[in-house]
């Protein structure tokens, strides 16, 4: 019940983190906001048995990548938008239904899972936790772990040649 | 404690039947480095490694042939018939994007700089399409899809100082992002239905009707956009005229049959292996393999053809207005999805053998087309329909061969692209999908029209007189190119077998 | 089916875990709430628009204080990331590395395993390091000879 009562308070200040993200006019606070929501995120993740996601997603999402965003920001525009950015675009309308039409299709989804049990897999004892992540990767997933770092490589090659260009050219 | 560790950890032998993925990965690290200490105008040193990687890489994919259905790593990849298929197709495309990239303007120009690093990454585009041609689990299917985009927006946005460019590889990575969302959303979907990553026991829970039919649909349509959009199908084609036309040519060239092609690797396998009950039916008579059953939420065979008839008519609709040859041919790239989609329909060993035969083909055909278009932009600074005209008098060679490339997009005999067609709509009609075979057929009369366009400028438009002498070495990729796509027209039989072994030690339909 | 987690012996009760973070939590709030609501309750109440004045050491503050950030800040944010990431991937088999290294041989797997994720991205360190995009002076004046500037 206590559980129940955290996961709707966290999915609901999640939800308003969203909306205020991205009805906020400026975009230092609609980054502020992220962060609140992100941070909303990890409760639920710690709720639904994946601890070490909820750690992760504070640390780099709440941490790292808000810091990128922050400098993105400050890199673009400054605090404030322009108007004309905030003005309604002809996507409008459609930005706002392809949400609605996601929440809808999930509470349908949801509604058949009362129905057919659609989610009839239960988290085993233990899991999500930083102890089975490093028994999965290291284990029946270490392809995919090294996978990971040439990923990651190819980030960071990505990042130098499209990033630099300009600054070099000051 | 950790006895499951030690019983279940991936033994490193069975990277012995992961070889050339493995050549190419090391092949892109090498490179790497060697870029590091390259001096001079040109990359000598990555150029070479990431071509002899390529070249070790496709020895290594023949000579591991025929791959024996082989569930490795953990079963995170299967090396079976079309993971040997792919693997052979996928270096191959590889070197030919090296070997014409070097003499090419756009990359090897005097103002480009980090010139090795894009051999790099043509290596580990090769590596990243191979893993998505054998991956067999979803993280894997995930990671491999990732890595290859990630390498496109790197390689779309290769002329950095070009605004165009700049643009492309921005809206590339904003598409991008936002279906491999979708795509991870439909995912997670799936896992939260199964409580599975694997494929096989993906199916084995959806046939033991684990799962509620409406979040599936939701699931797999999901899934369906994140690749779709990897091949470019018409709901989620956005990126791909503006992509193509602001990339470097040889990176358009690649990305117009390579990632396709890894696109519809996966597809194939994920589809043919989570929605095809495995001998539920009886083989068909005559047919090598027996035809499975879809056990799909929904209505598959018609959503496919949809999707298909919607691609297929709108790229060659708007392929009609094109003036700029990249963009035509970024057209009428998606209309090509448009009837490879066709052999997708009902998810037969036939359909997947015309859909492996036309994309073979049209690897070649295609990738000689661009490269026609690399040729004559390194001498006439321009890719517009206009710029070819008269061509026929100053390069008639080079005209002849592009004549053949064009002729064979549209699917004319004698050449590869007829034969290729011909067994796509030969599938269509067996099952009696008649409406969609006469839309297919409609669709490749509008073709002609485009094509012959190009054709009309080279034979018919004066232009310059004064003789064009192309790049030895484009000249000779383009003789490489131009003769199989002629010969494959008239005598086809080995590819044939070769695509029909591919089917035949498919795991997914139970090779 | 998810693997049973090897070490489901160690784990009890999870949630009574977080339920700490959230006490935490709590508490962080509720004691930043008490020092802001005793404070209005002794402070003395006398606004001034002065007060409102940005604190520059006492003098007024000049222009605005959002200034364009340099774009290297940003790329340098970016390589942050990407070895955070790394960094993320070392936590949990740090934490079972104790464990496996009692076991024999499993210890010398899992260490190679580690190293051959962290060789590769030491080739992206190396490579950004030899590209002198870690460094901050010459990126601003000194470009490699022979290539040029100019835009198309």
């Amino acid at each position: 019940m206590f559980e129940s009562v955290c996961f709707y308070l966290c999915g609901g200040l999640m939800l308003l983190g969203g909306i205020m993200t991205v009805a906020s006019r400026s975009a230092v606070a609609s980054a502020v906001w992220l962060i609140f929501a992100f941070l909303n995120a990890a409760g639920v993740y710690a709720l639904l048995s994946a601890p070490f996601l909820a750690i992760l997603q504070v640390l780099v999402y709440a941490g790292a990548i808000m810091v990128l965003f922050l400098f993105v920001i400050m890199m673009l525009h400054g605090p404030v938008m322009n108007e004309d950015l905030r003005s309604r675009s002809r996507w409008f309308w459609p930005a706002l239904a392809l949400p609605l039409a996601a929440i809808a299709g999930s509470a349908v989804t949801l509604l058949g899972r009362a129905r057919g049990g659609a989610f009839p897999a239960p988290a085993p004892h233990g899991f999500g936790r930083a102890e089975q992540v490093a028994a999965l990767l290291l284990d029946r997933y270490l392809l995919a772990f090294e996978l990971i770092s040439i990923v990651l490589l190819v980030a960071i090659i990505g990042a130098l040649s499209l990033g630099l260009r300009e600054g070099r050219r000051t | 404690m950790f006895e499951t560790l030690a019983l279940n950890a991936p033994s490193w032998s069975d990277l012995r039947h992961f070889v050339p993925e493995t050549v190419l990965v090391v092949t892109f690290l090498l490179a790497l480095m060697a870029d590091l200490f390259a001096r001079g105008r040109r990359p000598a040193g990555p150029f070479a490694l990431a071509l002899g990687g390529c070249l070790v890489a496709l020895a290594a994919a023949v000579s591991s042939l025929p791959a024996g259905p082989r569930s490795i790593l953990g079963d995170l990849v299967v090396v079976d018939g079309l993971a040997g298929f792919f693997r052979v197709l996928f270096p191959l495309i590889g070197a030919i994007t090296i070997l014409f990239s070097w003499a090419s303007g756009e990359i090897m120009g005097p103002r480009r700089e980090h010139k090795g690093e894009f051999y790099a990454l043509v290596a580990l585009m090769a590596f990243g399409m191979c893993v998505m041609a054998s991956a067999a689990d979803l993280i894997m299917l995930y990671l491999s899809v990732e890595l290859v985009s990630l390498t496109s927006y790197v390689m779309a946005g290769y002329m950095r100082t070009s605004l165009r460019s700049t643009e492309a590889s921005l809206k590339y990575v904003i598409f991008g992002s936002v279906s491999s969302g979708v795509m991870l959303y439909g995912l997670s979907l799936l896992f939260g239905l199964t409580g599975e990553t694997t494929f096989v026991e993906i199916r084995a829970a959806l046939l033991a009707g684990r799962a509620d039919n409406f979040a599936l649909l939701v699931a797999m349509v999901f899934v369906l956009a994140g690749l779709g959009y990897k091949i470019a199908a018409v709901p989620f084609h956005f990126w791909c005229p503006d992509v193509y036309e602001g990339a470097p040519t040889p990176v358009t060239a690649l990305f117009s049959v390579g990632p396709k092609a890894a696109g519809f690797a996966l597809m194939i396998r994920f589809f043919y292996t989570t929605l095809l009950s495995p001998g539920g039916g009886q083989a068909a008579a005559g047919a090598a393999a027996p035809d499975g059953v879809i056990v799909g939420p929904a209505d598959w065979p018609l959503l496919i053809a949809i999707l298909s008839v919607v691609t297929m008519t709108y790229g060659n609709l708007v392929a009609l207005r094109q003036t700029n040859v990249k963009r035509l041919l970024a057209y009428s790239s998606i209309a090509h999805v448009g009837y490879l989609l066709m052999g997708f329909l009902m998810l037969t060993a036939a359909g997947l053998e015309a859909i492996l035969f036309y994309l073979l083909v049209y690897a070649i055909m295609n990738l000689g087309a661009f490269l026609f278009v690399i040729a004559l932009n390194n001498r006439l600074g321009g890719e517009e329909i206009s710029d070819y005209a008269g061509l026929s008098t100053r390069a008639p060679w080079v005209a002849l061969m592009m004549m053949v490339f064009l002729l064979s997009l549209t699917g004319l005999p004698p050449t590869a692209g007829f034969i290729g067609k011909m067994y796509l709509f030969a599938e269509v009609i067996n099952r009696h999908w008649f409406w969609l075979a006469v839309v297919g057929a409609l669709n490749s009369v509008v073709s002609l029209f485009y094509y012959m366009k190009i054709a009309k400028a080279m034979y018919f438009t004066p232009g310059e007189r004064a003789p064009l002498r192309l790049e030895p070495l484009h000249t000779a990729v383009l003789i490489l190119l131009a003769a199989p796509t002629l010969a494959l027209g008239v005598y086809w039989t080995p590819f044939k077998n070769f695509v029909d072994r591919a089917v035949a030690g498919f795991a997914g339909l139970g090779g | 089916m998810i693997p049973a987690c090897p070490l489901a012996a160690v784990s009890t009760g999870m949630h009574a875990d977080f339920a700490t973070v959230l006490i935490f939590i709590l508490f962080g709030v509720f004691f930043g709430l008490l020092a802001l609501g005793i404070a209005r309750l002794l402070r003395p109440h006398n606004p001034h628009p002065e007060k409102l004045v940005t604190y520059e050491c006492g003098e007024l503050p000049q222009g605005s204080a959002w200034v364009r950030f340099n774009v290297r800040f940003y790329l340098i944010a970016l390589f942050f990331i990407v070895f955070d990431v790394e960094v993320i991937f070392l936590y949990p088999w740090a934490v079972v590395f104790r464990q496996l290294a009692a076991a024999p041989g499993l210890g010398l797997l899992a260490l190679l395993e580690m190293l051959l994720f962290l060789a590769i991205l030491v080739v992206g360190l190396a490579y950004v390091w030899a590209k002198g995009d870690l460094d901050w002076v010459k990126s601003l004046t000194a470009r490699p000879a022979g290539e040029e500037v100019a835009g198309e």
